[in-house]
């Protein structure tokens, strides 16, 4: 099993392909039991971070399990990555076999915040 | 071999579970007079539950979580009460693993447009999409 959260999955393959070991980096991702890709929409990503988690999802279709949780409604989703047939492509491949679980649009966290 | 060289035994073995136990155990099998395979159980699951608990915590250190400590347990429910918590329990079982199944957590859907794709919104996956991205042979497999 792996967890990351986005934004530190895209910034590991980045290193790895500075250091010339991205086909190592992604083989390990792509072939994990189980990928927990966390707060997908959290922050700014990375020019390539379309073709990227399309190409984890690709690789991983109906081989191994994947969980991506997200804060964004899915209809953004394109226009976060820049890349809406990527997207298409990628959600196509996550809910052929899967399953949608909406978690409301109120934050957990602000719930036990102090008042101002 | 006495007790000495019987305590070193399970650290040379590489018995890590049955290493820290076993003189509670000896003294719990004089005092209970318990038979030799009662003994040799109660050592064996000390073993196993030992390696068990060290797999799981080596997988969780491995998976990176940023809050490992949560669990269903302490989960408010009730702060989302239209979360689906049937779904929730089945997917803690992790059968979905096994089923090679993906799972997205996402805020529901605004109304105010269309979202990128028709089939997600509704339900029902029956559509295919056609995808930009060549699909090479090695993305592909």
């Amino acid at each position: 099993m792996l967890y990351r959260e986005t934004h530190i999955l895209l910034d590991e393959l980045a290193e790895a392909v500075t250091d010339d070991t991205r086909r190592e980096y992604m083989e390990s991702v792509a072939t994990v039991p189980l990928l927990i890709i966390d707060d997908f929409g959290m922050r700014k990503l990375p020019h390539t971070a379309a073709e990227d988690l399309l190409e984890i999802i690709m690789r991983r279709y109906e081989r191994f399990s994947t969980l991506l949780t997200s804060n964004r409604a899915v209809e953004d989703w394109g226009k976060l990555l820049g890349d809406v047939a990527a997207v298409s492509a990628m959600l196509d491949r996550l809910l052929h076999h899967g399953h949608v679980l909406k978690c409301g649009p109120r934050s957990w966290r602000t719930k036990t915040a102090p008042a101002s | 071999m006495n007790l000495i060289e019987l305590s070193r035994a399970p650290h040379q073995l590489r018995l890590g579970g049955m290493a820290p136990v076993l003189e509670t155990r000896l003294s719990q099998a004089q005092a209970e007079a318990m038979a030799p395979i009662d003994l040799i159980s109660r050592l064996a699951s000390d073993e196993v539950t030992r390696r068990t608990d060290r797999l799981l915590e080596r997988r969780r250190n491995q998976a990176r979580f940023r809050d490992p400590d949560r669990t269903l347990d302490n989960f408010d429910f009730t702060f989302h009460p239209k979360m689906n918590r049937s779904l929730v329990f089945d997917l803690a079982t992790g059968a979905f693993i096994n089923k090679r199944e993906h799972v997205l957590f996402s805020r529901p859907r605004r109304n105010r447009q269309k979202p990128p794709g028709a089939s997600y919104q509704s339900g029902r996956h029956s559509a295919r999409f056609q995808s930009a991205v060549p699909r090479n042979t090695h993305l592909a497999r």
